[in-house]
Parts: C-alpha cells; sequence; structure tokens
C-alpha cells in the first residue's frame, strides 16, 4: 500500500521529483491522486501550504504571473533546506 | 517596441506589488493569530482558575499539587477533544492519523512532552517550593529563551525593534505577576527557583521543536497531536504517580467537569492560534504576542470574577501593550522569517 505523507511535506516531496519549477496549479494536479476526496484538498489550503513553505525557506519562488487584474500564479522549485528536510521521509520513498 | 517595453515593466511593476500585498497579509495574519492566542490563553486562565475553584479540587485531603495536575490532565484531554473535532470538520482526520506515524509527527510528541507534562508539573512545584511571584517571573521569560533559540536552530531573523517588544512584554509580565514579599519561609527556595528553570526551558523548547516540525505538518495537526500526546502523558504517567484518578473521576462527573470542558476550548483555540503564529511570523513574535495573556487576563478576571485592579495590573498591561505594539509594527519584516 503506497505510503502517503501529511500533506505540507506531500508537496515539498513531489516538487523534489520535479526537474522543472511547477506553478500553483501544477502541484495541486500533481498531489491530486493522493489527496482527491478529502475536505482538505481545496485551493486555499494547498495555496495556504506553499506559502509556509515559501516563507520558511523550503521552497522558492521561480516565477510569477499575472491572471487577470489581481490574481498570480507562482511556480515554485525546492531549495537546498528543503532537500536537506527530505531525511524525514518513510525508507519506502526514498530512493 | 517601446510601447511593448513599458508595458512589460508595467505588468512587472504590478506583480511585485501585488505579490507583496499578498506577503504582507499572511504575516498580518500570523500575527493577528499570535494576539488572539494571547487573549484566549488570558480566557483560559481566568477560567480554569474557576474550575479549581470548585469541589472536588478544593478538597484538602489532597496535597496542593494534585489538584492543578489533576486539571491540567483533564484540561489537555478536553483541548485534543476539541481540536479533533476541528480537523474532522476541516477534512484534516486523515491526514492527522498519517502525521502522528511520520518522522515530523513523534517530534511533536517530543515537544509535548517538554510544553506538557514536564514543564506544567515543573511550573506547579517552583510555585509550592518557592512562592508564585518567583516561579511567575522566571517563566515569564520563556520567550526571550525561545527567540534565542529559534535564531540559533532555526536561523530566525529577529529586529532590534522585535527584540526590544520581547524584553518589554515580559517586563510587563513581571510587573503584572508581582507580588510584594509577605515575610513567609520557603525552606526548600532554590530548590523551587531549579524547578521554576524547568517549563521555562520546556516551553522555550516545545516552542522551537514544533516550528520546526510545522515547515513539514499542518499547524492544526501538530497542535492536536501536542495535545493528545501530553493527555495521555498525564494520564498514564503523572496520574498514578500523584495518585490523582480518584479525584480525576470525580472532578469528571460534576460541575467542575463541565466548566473545565468549556475552559478548554478557549485553551484549544488559544493553542491552535499560537502554533499558527509561530509558524506564519516566527517564534519570536508568537510566543511574546502569546504572553500578552498577563493583560488579557486582567481583563477578563475584572469581568468573570472579582478581581480588582491596581497599580501593578494597569502599569503591567501598560507596558505589554506598548512591547506587543513594537513586535508588531512593522510586519514587512517578516516577509522572509529566516536567513
Amino acid at each position: 500500500m503506497k505510503k502517503i505523507l501529511p500533506m505540507r511535506f506531500g508537496i515539498l516531496f513531489a516538487l523534489s521529483k520535479q526537474k522543472n519549477p511547477m506553478s500553483d496549479i501544477e502541484i495541486m494536479k500533481l498531489i491530486e491522486e493522493d489527496y482527491k476526496g478529502e475536505g482538505q484538498f481545496k485551493e486555499t489550503i494547498v495555496f495556504g501550504h506553499l506559502t509556509a513553505l515559501c516563507a520558511s525557506g523550503l521552497i522558492s519562488e521561480s516565477s510569477t504571473s499575472l491572471i487577470g487584474e489581481s490574481d498570480l500564479s507562482t511556480s515554485y522549485v525546492i531549495s537546498d533546506s528543503g532537500r536537506e528536510r527530505l531525511k524525514y521521509l518513510p525508507a519506502s520513498l526514498r530512493s | 517596441m517601446d510601447s511593448n517595453v513599458a508595458n512589460a515593466n508595467g505588468v512587472a511593476n504590478k506583480i511585485e506589488i501585488i505579490k507583496e500585498q499578498k506577503k504582507l497579509k499572511y504575516a498580518k495574519t500570523g500575527l493577528l493569530y499570535g494576539a488572539l492566542s494571547g487573549a484566549f490563553w488570558g480566557l483560559d486562565g481566568v477560567l480554569l482558575g474557576v474550575a479549581l475553584a470548585l469541589v472536588p479540587f478544593t478538597d484538602s485531603n489532597y496535597a496542593v499539587y494534585v489538584a492543578p495536575l489533576v486539571g491540567a490532565c483533564m484540561h489537555d484531554g478536553f483541548a485534543a477533544f476539541w481540536l479533533f473535532l476541528y480537523n474532522l470538520f476541516t477534512g484534516r482526520a486523515r491526514e492527522l492519523l498519517r502525521s502522528v506515524s511520520t518522522k515530523p509527527g513523534m517530534i511533536v510528541c517530543l515537544a509535548a512532552l517538554f510544553g506538557g507534562p514536564l514543564a506544567m508539573s515543573g511550573y506547579l512545584m517552583g510555585i509550592q517550593f518557592a512562592g508564585s511571584a518567583y516561579t511567575m517571573s522566571i517563566t515569564a521569560m520563556y520567550p526571550a529563551l525561545g527567540t534565542i533559540f529559534a535564531m540559533i536552530f532555526l536561523k530566525e531573523r529577529v529586529s532590534v525593534r522585535a527584540w526590544a517588544g520581547i524584553v518589554t512584554c515580559i517586563i510587563g509580565s513581571l510587573i503584572v505577576g508581582y507580588t510584594p514579599p509577605s515575610g513567609d519561609a520557603y525552606p526548600h527556595f532554590y530548590l523551587g527557583i531549579a524547578f521554576a528553570l524547568i517549563p521555562t526551558l520546556g516551553w522555550a523548547l516545545e516552542g522551537v521543536i514544533s516550528t520546526y516540525v510545522m515547515d513539514l505538518l499542518d499547524p492544526a495537526v501538530a497542535i492536536n497531536i501536542r495535545q493528545g500526546t501530553s493527555f495521555v502523558v498525564y494520564f498514564f504517567a503523572i496520574m498514578p504517580l500523584i495518585a490523582g484518578f480518584v479525584l480525576f473521576k470525580d472532578a469528571f462527573i460534576v460541575k467542575s467537569g463541565t466548566v473545565l470542558l468549556v475552559t478548554a476550548l478557549s485553551g484549544s483555540i488559544s493553542y491552535l492560534f499560537w502554533y499558527r503564529a509561530m509558524n506564519m511570523t516566527g517564534v519570536g513574535r508568537a510566543m511574546t504576542l502569546n504572553i500578552t495573556y498577563a493583560l488579557w487576563s486582567i481583563v477578563f478576571g475584572v469581568f468573570i470574577t472579582d478581581l480588582k485592579l491596581n497599580a501593578y495590573l494597569i502599569t503591567g498591561a501598560v507596558v505589554i501593550t506598548v512591547g506587543a505594539l513594537l513586535v508588531v509594527a512593522n510586519p514587512k519584516e517578516l516577509l522572509n522569517l529566516r536567513k
């Protein structure tokens, strides 16, 4: 049975496997399989996790684009600090 | 060509403005959580005093530290229950279960040990052997210790002005908690001082460890794990040591149990907001805004109990308010929490 991580950790792990920056919407699609159907799988909560990960320095913003008049779409990459935290991954997910 | 360049620059500027607005909103929300955590903890403290003044906690057959420890056990148990309901209704129930089984989840359990049973037991023993004035004065230093730990281990940035706010709030708490020496003898005074250092260190460590872990865990889930762990350790390790089960059972089934249930609702809100504030604004500011509970306990004490204002309370309240304003004065400092 696939080990599913807590969502914030899962986002970091998902980003660690990407070669290129991923936008917030792309990240949601990336983790959808693991968290779909849960009440916490909403844009506000997922984007909140991304903001928190960025504020803590575990991921960094790669680029930002304007959507409409006042919305932004931001792309993220994992940082060195973020990679360092992958040491807390369960053995089954470490490759 | 020139108009395209100008247009691109205009869009880039707009993006930067919106980005900064969003980050500032995030920072200010964190500060609000910190301030509210202090308010709800002030209310919690007043209600806890009401609960512990009810039967059976007033039964003098028990040693003086038994009632507060049983009360703390029930409080953390009820708080874990309220937080579980919150996580259940916000779709985080499965998140809670999967978080407990991870290494970060286990680290939260360690933080719970420091901040829960260890700190509270040390706090009560400190009061027992050195008196409440000295114990509260020493434990009021915990935000300063927590901030130092956060700067060292989490590489948090803390400005000079924020430090001034932290120190000012601590001074305000000392003034509020000051009790003129009454001449009572404490034969084990230095033992009490040693005990008082335990919660100072415990709450500081809890804050830093939990903040480290919340880089990977949702704060609502982290605090639920913390309260649950604290209750389990209280119930299975502390209660047998102090023979507290009889009092626990008696308090559970009467009015004091209901008051504690309501008190723990305020406590769980405070803890949830404290953990969110630490995650969003850093340990130093969150802890400092949290100790404004000394101010709020005065406000709620005046309305709910027969607390009478005196010069120390008013002066301390003013000093705490000034300190809190220094801490929150420039949210722009919070746009990057760590070096």
